[in-house]
């Protein structure tokens, strides 16, 4: 049997064979199909899981640009010792060159792209987002996907992260309020992980080398440790199709659960000065130890910050830049009041703030009033934060409801009782001799040495 | 602990677990599904490695096998070569050796592609068929299958992709999420199986990320060829001949 020379190229010929079979099959199960789908479906949210247990999440929202933000379970709580710094420093390596892609390529496609990114690493987790016009989204994704499944952590990119690394831990520890801060974390927990610095201090910032990089990116960036939220004006669907190819690449790991043995609590009110003999005055730092996300009391710890605040704001007339936050974790999180006082008011100052919180106890302050500055919705950043953040903090098990904000009178005297407590760990920097003189006579006074 | 291999076990267990399920009728359903398009795939890929599959003695690897479908065309294309077909799943294997049991050149090995138990450098050719997309680690097998590569040897890589027409691409998409899977369903026994299909395809990187993966391993001489409108893609890397 002979064949007839066809009329078009044979290529040509299979495909149009191709699209006409897919047709057909198509058109031919049409109805069958159509039985399960769904009539009513929300077409401004669109969530899946891939194979790979990546999370994806991608909304529609309001405004001109979109906004990607990835969370990661790689959070400074797991520095190994002796490498605190660890967790912070891989995260800024993963744009330093990943796949094919260099550093340099990375910056210019996000630059061309008229694209900002940030990447932060706090205790719990390692927050990466970005964002750029709606028409740009695919470029934010190809260079998201390449840092998150394929950094090269090349060696002379860690020594250049661990100078900047190092410099800034040594800055840190100079500053009286670094030093502040980094001496309250170290008295109040100790040996625990949360008792180091996220950015480390200059000897593990030392130690760290190429092999922990690797180990750790190879331990907690997985796809099922990872929560990828999208919102902007942009389709989710489309949105949902770009992730897909670019992310299913991303490799699965064993979840680390954080099973640190929680710090000890503390049972009297403790003193202790960091000497720091140049600048004038104490940079003073009063903390408790209160339950960490999974609490209950979640909210109200929450609410409780910016109302001991104004409370403490007409206490302590001679304190400068007073602040009061409630650092959340996963584990037991520190509630802390800062300022900065002359020394000859450092006592008065002290003594205010334990009449205050016990003033606070005693008549716990009433939830009318109470606001909250992160209750999802505005902007798309804002939307794709808060999204991640809700996924990531229920998968991880680490608070059942964040963005429960239903307080109540009990709540915030429950959280009163933790919060404010009468034993308080206190850290001051500044003239020591100056400090034990200006507190000779009402508190014991301990000298704490940072590395 | 090797954080390197966490979580893989899972994967791979799943999906062998799922190929065995539907080892009896793949082929059947394979040729029905892909409206036996897939022979003409297979056909290009055992044109592209004329090259070095024409002398005699070469000798060509054919992981992730399956029912062996590859492995038996390069026989038939190639009468002098050698070929090894690899593949994890036990029950495909034993399909794959029904059909190919008189010809003492081709073997049959149980195994994992992405640590496969052969020396560097010693085949010809290396192909895989509608499996990398399968594999626990993307990375690993492209690393594997450039290692097992004798100098200047050629892989070709044949997968699902992306089709580059819009309508086309509408039409297999409502093809591959609402048919097939209840097709494959019914006639495997197991839905599930044709469910991963779409998505472990949509989850698989694009023509072009492909490509740029197979230069992060080390091959030269990257191409790839869109297949029916790019329902399937064929990616060709050489190794670098010393």
């Amino acid at each position: 049997m002979s064949r007839l020379p066809s009329p078009i190229p044979n290529r040509r010929r299979r495909l149009s064979a191709a699209i006409l079979h897919v047709i057909v099959l198509t058109i031919a199960f049409l109805p069958v199909a159509s039985i399960g789908a769904s009539p009513v479906q929300d077409t401004s949210l669109k969530r899946d899981t891939l194979l790979n247990g990546l999370q994806v999440r991608s909304v529609r929202a309001a405004g001109d640009r979109v906004s990607v933000v990835s969370v990661v379970r790689a959070g400074a709580m797991f520095d190994p010792a002796g490498r605190s710094g660890l967790a912070r420093m891989t995260a800024g390596l993963l744009f330093a060159g990943a796949g094919s892609y260099t550093g340099e390529r990375m910056r210019a496609e996000l630059e061309n792209a008229g694209a900002s990114l940030t990447v932060d690493t706090t205790w719990d987790a390692t927050w990466i987002e970005a964002s750029a016009p709606p028409e740009k989204l695919s470029v934010l994704l190809d260079v998201v996907s390449l840092a998150l499944t394929a950094p090269k952590f090349a060696p002379e990119d860690v020594a250049a992260a661990k100078t900047t690394f190092a410099g800034r831990a040594a800055a840190e520890l100079d500053d009286p309020v670094g030093a502040a801060e980094r001496g309250v974390a170290r008295v109040l927990y100790g040996k625990h992980t949360y008792g180091r610095a996220i950015d480390g201090d200059p000897a593990s910032i030392t130690a760290i080398d190429v092999a922990d990089v690797k180990l750790f990116y190879q331990k907690f960036y997985g796809a099922n440790t990872t929560v990828l939220s999208i919102a902007g004006p942009t389709d989710p669907v489309a949105a949902m199709a770009l992730v897909k190819p670019r992310f299913g690449r991303y490799l699965k790991r064993a979840i680390v659960p954080a099973t640190f043995r929680p710090p000890a609590p503390v049972a009297a009110t403790r003193v202790y000065v960091v000497d720091r003999p140049t600048p004038p005055g104490a940079d003073v730092r009063i903390a408790t130890l209160v339950p960490g996300r999974s609490a209950p009391t979640l909210a109200a710890t929450k609410a409780l910050a910016p109302l001991t605040q104004g409370a403490l704001a007409s206490k302590l007339a001679g304190a400068e830049g007073l602040t009061v936050r409630f650092d959340a974790r996963a584990l037991q999180s520190p509630f802390v009041v800062g300022f900065h006082v002359q020394t000859a008011g450092l006592a008065d100052a002290i003594a205010g703030v334990g009449a205050t919180y016990e003033a606070m106890r005693a008549t716990p302050p009433s939830t009318a009033g109470v606001r909250f500055d992160e209750a999802p919705g505005g902007s798309a950043a804002s939307v794709a934060r808060s999204g991640a953040a809700s996924d990531f903090y229920v998968m991880q098990k680490l608070s059942p409801d964040p963005w429960n904000y239903q307080v109540s009178d009990a709540d915030i005297r429950s959280a009163s009782q933790a919060a404010l407590s009468p034993a308080l760990t206190i850290v001051i920097v500044g003239n020591s001799a100056e400090i034990a003189a200006a507190l000779k006579d009402r508190y014991q006074v301990e000298p704490l040495v940072l590395p | 602990m090797n954080a390197e291999t966490v979580g893989h076990p899972e994967k791979a267990e799943r999906v062998r677990a799922m190929f065995d399920q539907i080892a009896p009728r793949y082929d059947l359903l394979n040729h029905v599904l892909s409206l036996n398009i897939d022979k003409r795939w297979r056909a290009r890929v055992t044109r592209e490695l004329a090259p070095v599959l024409s002398k005699p003695d070469a000798r060509a690897l054919d992981l992730c096998c399956g029912t062996g479908d590859l492995t038996i065309a390069l026989r038939r294309a190639f009468p002098g070569s050698d070929v090894v077909g690899l593949d994890f799943s036990r029950p495909m294997l034993v399909r794959a050796d029904q059909k190919s049991t008189t010809d003492p050149r081709v073997s049959l090995v149980q195994g994992d592609a992405t640590r496969v138990p052969f020396p560097d450098g010693g085949f010809d050719a290396v192909t895989i068929a509608f499996g990398l997309r399968n594999l626990t680690s993307v990375e690993s097998g492209l690393s594997e299958i450039r290692r097992m590569l004798a100098p200047g040897g050629r892989a070709v890589i044949l997968e699902f992709s992306r089709p580059v027409f819009p309508l086309l691409r509408e039409a297999f998409g409502f093809y591959f999420h609402q048919i097939l899977p209840r097709i494959g369903g019914i006639v495997s026994g197991s839905r599930g199986a044709y469910t991963y299909l779409p998505k472990s395809v949509e989850e698989f990187p694009d023509q072009k990320a492909l490509s740029g993966m197979m230069e992060d391993a080390g091959f030269v001489g990257i191409r790839f060829r869109n297949l029916s409108g790019g329902i399937a893609a064929m990616h060709v890397g050489d190794r670098k001949a010393t």
